[in-house]
Formats: structure tokens, C-alpha cells, sequence
């Protein structure tokens, strides 16, 4: 729910709220006041019935209704009587209905004779007056109500137009890319600070991905001269003419090594690079071109093994990914097919519409297949196998968002990798 | 040839350069950026190795300097940051070839030797070896006037050893020459194997004995006759 909407509706049912409060209390207080009126009118009319008594010799009745009784008791009762007001309901001719009205009931003593007096008011007024009071409420509420929808959608969001313009900047930002915030400037204290802490934020995590970056490269630089220096000097010692087979034995193993850490070196940067989002740079790729051009540079492979190839390639396949990233999976995944194909085997690849998929001939997995994408997993007896290829093909999965899944049956093993239709990315912004 | 190598780690020049002279070229060496310039600015090289990071500046700048007072020297850039970047910047200045640290003595050798064929033939080159005539722009070998026919990788993996005559040239340095920066691939070893064994099986097939012999395991020597 929008911010603007559920303050709009919290505002909405407070004043509800309120409003239906004050009504009541208003009621209440009306109520009061009209009783407090009415009781003194009836006490002013038994003042009156009374004076007007005092010159009778008789008592009774009047003939027609005057608002009041008249009835004769006896002694206790007149004793047991206290004057007091009660609420009653009388029949109205003209509304035809009970009406609410208020009745005195009093007592006086005339020429030694006892009597009751019931002197009665209508309480029409005061249901009117809630009438009114009530239609008047709602009347309000629905005036504030609309005046609510009003200033939120109005004012609110002309108010917090600077924070949706924030929001917005941010849902573009990129850290490796140079372009500098256009954050808003606002006159509200709160947005002055929303604005400088989000550009101090940014502009810290542009300055510590720059630091990464630089991090990386250093550190490649920092592990290969030294890994070079040692090459050169091995490979100088091979020259020597007079060099025993036990230390050339030797010198070719530390060679192979080197050589290893070199690669896994170059393998870990290349992930570590793909995972801080280093290859920024995306363009429409097709697919079938560089997969005809792998399997051509792999032929030597596949010409050893006598390998049966079967390529069916969607021409109209595209990515938008970057070319660099692309090539590299495809390249692990061709040539782990070819490497691991059995002899006389088969590798077939399928492009189609938003799916790859890699299958070869290969020996029963042992172990879970899941595992293979993890780094130095490996199913391979190959000695010199880093264990990486399947990690990096699912490190640039994971930065495109493509699903790989791997199956597995007693003779085939297939990678299938789904891509992800091109809008999604744009939504999602990654990459 | 007269070569300059821009390169600050003792540890490396001292090799290359050793290696340079070894295989007849007067190398020079300049191990900061100034002292590299200074160095352009006052002699010709036939090719300068130019290493990015160094102190004082990039080899970058160099080779833009170069490239724009002597175009006709050649310029390979050898450096540690793998980077993408730094290659095509590089490629885009001039330089003539990009070569990522480590890399073999045999394959820098190749490099510049291809480098050099290309800036002093100019298109046209042919070379002999022993009694083999090759053609490198067209990438045809002959013996006794009759051609030896070789498939792409055959003779790119020929070439290794022409350019590498009388030197082990380790197996994994011909992997990766022949079939490119697959360093997590031993099993090209044994493929090393059977494509030398073929590329034996063409030569006798003409008459000529490809002498290509295996030292220890480690790797292969060619010493042409």
C-alpha cells in the first residue's frame, strides 16, 4: 500500500472516529440541557396550577387536557409520595405513534384534602435536536472526509515529491557507473537529510567498489609476477642440455603446478569479478555464431573421441548480456561436454527459444549432481581439472538470473540453462 | 633485432632478457616509466615490450607516445592485469599484441618473432628452415618443392617450433599456443601428442623427417636439419 494512501485512510478513520465521538458527546450535553429546561418549565406550570387552586373550593379535573392530573390519595400515600421527574412515553394523536415526554410528579395538600399532581412536557424537541445533531455530524464527516482526499493528494503529494523523486534516483543507481545522483532539493528538514545521506551512501559504496575493483586487479597483478618470474625460471632450467631426467621430472612437475595456481588464480578473479557486476557492458548476443565457433575450436576433441555432433541452433536466439560473459559460459559448457563425452559418444546442443541445453555420453555420476556447481567439485579424474568451470557457469548464471539445472542418466549427462525473457532483467534492473 | 623491454620486476627483465639475448636480439631495459621514455625518445627499436603498471607512470601512455613518433616499431604489451579493458585499449593504441603475465618464454619468442616478420616483410615473407621453405602470410610449407599439407592447427603448432628451434618448448606452452588460453585443460597434453604424431606423418609422407624430439615428458624439442 502506498504511503499516501494509508495515511489518507488512517487520517479518514480517525476523524470517523473522532467525529462520531463529538456527535455523541454533543447529543449528551444538548440532552442535558433541554431535560434541565423542561424540568424547570414544569415546575414553573406546578407554581402556576398551584396559585390558580388556592381560589377553588373544589378540586378536580380540568374539563379538557391541560398537560395535567389531578387525582386524590390517601394520607400514607401522600406521605410515601416524593415529587420527581420521570421520562414517559404518551400516545400523540397528530404523529400517531408513542411520543417521549417528561412528567413532574407532585403532591399538595388542599383544605385537608390530599392530592397527586402529574403535569407532563413533550420531549419532542430533544429527539429533534439529535436528529439534527446526527445529520449535521455526518454532513461534517463527509465534508472533512473529502477535504482529507483532498490535501493528501493534493498537498501530500506535492509535499512528498522530493522523496518519490529520491526513490526513483535510487531504483537507477548503479555502482559502476559514473553517473552522479540528481537527488532533489527540498526545503523540509527531513528531505534535506534524506538527500545528503543518500548521496554520502552512494557516493561511499562508488569509492569501496572502486577499491574492490582496484583490489582484484592488484591482487591478480601481485599473484601472476611472481607466478611468471617462477615460470621463466623453470623454463630456463628445461633449456639445459645437461639436464638429468629425475630433475627435468621434477622441474615439469613444479612447472605443472605453477602453471595451476596461475589458472586458478585467473579462475577465482574471473568470478570474483562477475559476482561484483565488472562486466557492466550489454549488448544483443546471438547465440548460434559462438557456438559453432567453440565446437570448431574444440574439433580436435571431438575428432580424438570420434564424437557424434548434433547441433540444433535457434539463428534468432539472442541475449542481452555481455559478450565477454556469454562466450565464457558457452566455452565451459562445450568443452566440458567434449572433454567428459565418452569415446564413440555424442554431444548434442539445442539452442531454442530462451533455452540451452548441453548433453554428452558420459560415465555414471556418483554424488549429487547440485554439487558440481559448487567451486572445487569435481567428477572428473582429469589431475590437472580445477574444479571451476561449472562454478563460473554458474556465477554468470546467477548474475543474468538463468536458471541452470543439471540432469543426469546412467549414460548421459545434459545441462539445461533457461533464460530469462529480456523484460524481466529490465524490470529487475540487474545487470 | 634491437628490442626494448619496459619492465620494473627485476625478477622478470633479468629472465627476458637473458632469454632475448639468447636467442640473438640486443635487448635493452628500462625499468621506470621515465627512464623508458628517455630511451624512445633517443634510439629506434625494432620492438619495445611495454609492461602497463610501472613506476611513474602506465605503459599505456608509452606506447601512445610511440606509436605516434615511430609508427613502424613494433609494440607488444605484456601485462599482469588481465583485464579486457587494458587489452583493447592497447590493441586500440597500436600495439601489435597483448600478452597476459605468466606467460611462456616460448610463446613471447613466437609473438615477437611474428611481430617482426610482419613489420619487416610486410606481407610477403618466406622463410627457411633446415631444408623446409615456408610461407607465412600464405601458410604453406615446402620440401624440395613439393608442399607439405597441413590443416590450421598443424601448422600454427609448426610454427611454434620454428619459432622455437633448438629449445624445449613445454607442453602446455604448445596447448596453449595452438589452441589458445585453455589452462584448465591437461587433457590437451595427450591431443599434444597424437597432433605432433601427425604432423610427423605429413612430413614423411613428402620424405622429410620432422625431428621433433620429446624431452622427459616435459615437453618437445625441434631442431630441424
Amino acid at each position: 500500500m502506498r504511503l499516501l494512501n494509508r495515511s489518507t485512510l488512517i487520517s479518514t478513520l480517525l476523524l470517523l472516529l473522532a467525529l462520531v465521538i463529538s456527535g455523541l458527546y454533543i447529543y449528551d450535553q444538548v440532552s442535558e440541557e433541554v431535560h434541565d429546561e423542561i424540568d424547570e418549565e414544569l415546575l414553573n406550570r406546578k407554581l402556576e396550577i398551584l396559585a390558580g387552586l388556592q381560589s377553588q373550593t373544589v378540586v378536580e379535573n380540568p374539563p379538557l387536557y391541560a398537560g395535567f392530573t389531578i387525582e386524590p390519595i390517601s394520607k400514607t400515600e401522600y406521605k410515601h409520595l416524593n415529587e420527581h421527574f420521570e421520562d414517559i412515553e404518551l400516545y400523540e394523536l397528530i404523529e400517531k405513534e408513542q411520543e417521549p415526554h417528561r412528567q413532574l410528579v407532585t403532591k399538595f395538600k388542599h383544605r385537608d384534602q390530599y392530592y397527586r399532581l402529574r403535569i407532563e412536557a413533550s420531549l419532542l424537541d430533544l429527539e429533534d435536536m439529535g436528529e439534527v445533531i446526527a445529520y449535521s455530524t455526518a454532513w461534517v464527516c463527509a465534508a472533512l472526509v473529502l477535504l482529507g482526499f483532498l490535501v493528501n493528494f493534493l498537498l501530500q503529494k506535492r509535499l512528498w515529491r522530493p522523496f518519490y523523486q529520491t526513490l526513483d534516483q535510487l531504483k537507477h543507481f548503479r555502482v559502476d557507473q559514473p553517473d552522479a545522483l540528481h537527488l532533489p532539493t527540498s526545503s523540509i528538514l527531513e528531505f534535506q537529510e534524506l538527500t545528503q545521506v543518500v548521496s554520502t551512501l552512494a557516493e561511499v559504496n562508488r569509492r569501496s567498489y572502486q577499491q574492490q575493483k582496484q583490489f582484484v586487479e592488484n591482487a591478480s597483478h601481485e599473484i601472476q609476477t611472481p607466478l611468471a618470474i617462477a615460470l621463466h625460471q623453470a623454463e630456463e632450467l628445461i633449456q639445459n642440455p645437461d639436464l638429468q631426467e629425475k630433475d627435468a621430472r621434477a622441474l615439469g612437475l613444479l612447472t605443472e603446478q605453477l602453471e595451476r595456481l596461475s589458472a586458478l588464480n585467473k579462475a577465482l578473479l574471473l568470478m570474483t569479478k562477475i559476482s561484483n557486476q565488472q562486466y557492466a557492458d550489454v549488448e544483443n548476443v546471438a547465440l548460434a555464431p559462438i557456438v559453432r565457433r567453440l565446437v570448431g575450436e574444440y574439433e580436435y576433441l571431438s575428432e580424438e573421441k570420434e564424437l557424434q555432433l548434433d547441433l540444433q541452433l535457434d539463428e534468432t536466439m539472442q541475449l542481452r548480456a555481455n559478450v565477454h560473459l556469454i562466450e565464457i559460459l558457452l566455452r565451459n559448457l562445450v568443452r566440458n561436454a567434449m572433454l567428459h563425452a565418452t569415446q564413440n559418444g555424442s554431444v548434442q546442443i539445442h539452442v531454442s527459444d530462451q533455452k540451452l541445453s548441453i548433453a554428452n555420453t558420459a560415465r555414471p555420476i556418483t554424488g549429487k549432481t547440485e554439487a558440481l556447481f559448487e567451486r572445487f567439485v569435481k567428477e572428473s579424474p582429469q589431475r590437472q581439472s580445477l574444479g571451476l568451470g561449472l562454478a563460473i557457469v554458474k556465477s554468470i548464471c546467477e548474475a543474468y538470473h538463468y536458471t541452470p539445472v543439471i540432469e543426469t542418466t546412467e549414460h548421459q549427462f545434459q545441462i539445461t540453462i533457461e533464460f530469462i525473457p529480456d523484460s524481466f532483467q529490465k524490470d529487475s534492473g540487474a545487470l | 633485432m634491437k628490442i626494448l623491454l619496459i619492465e620494473d620486476e627485476p625478477g622478470l627483465y633479468e629472465t627476458i632478457s637473458r632469454f632475448l639475448g639468447g636467442e640473438g636480439h640486443v635487448c635493452e631495459l628500462a625499468v621506470t616509466y621515465d627512464e623508458a621514455e628517455e630511451k624512445l625518445a633517443l634510439y629506434a627499436y625494432d620492438c619495445v615490450l611495454i609492461d602497463i603498471m610501472l613506476p611513474g607512470g602506465s605503459g599505456l601512455d608509452l606506447l601512445r607516445q610511440l606509436k605516434e613518433s615511430h609508427k613502424s616499431t613494433g609494440a607488444i604489451v605484456i601485462s599482469a592485469k588481465d583485464s579486457l579493458e587494458d587489452k583493447l585499449t592497447g590493441l586500440d593504441l597500436g600495439a601489435d599484441d597483448y600478452l597476459p603475465k605468466p606467460f611462456h618464454l616460448s610463446e613471447l619468442n613466437a609473438r615477437l618473432k611474428s611481430v617482426l616478420r610482419r613489420l619487416k616483410f610486410e606481407g610477403s615473407d618466406t622463410m627457411q628452415v633446415g631444408s623446409l621453405t615456408i610461407d607465412t602470410e600464405a601458410r604453406t610449407v615446402f620440401f624440395n618443392g613439393e608442399e607439405v599439407l597441413l590443416n590450421r592447427k598443424e601448422f600454427d603448432l609448426l610454427m611454434v617450433f620454428v619459432t622455437n628451434q633448438n629449445r624445449v618448448i613445454k607442453k602446455s606452452a604448445l596447448a596453449e599456443h595452438v589452441w589458445g588460453d585453455n589452462s584448465d585443460q591437461s587433457d590437451s597434453y595427450d591431443f599434444i601428442y597424437s597432433q605432433i604424431k601427425n604432423l610427423r606423418k605429413r612430413f614423411t609422407q613428402v620424405g622429410y623427417e620432422l625431428t621433433i624430439q620429446t624431452v622427459y615428458g616435459i615437453g618437445y624439442k625441434f631442431s630441424p636439419h
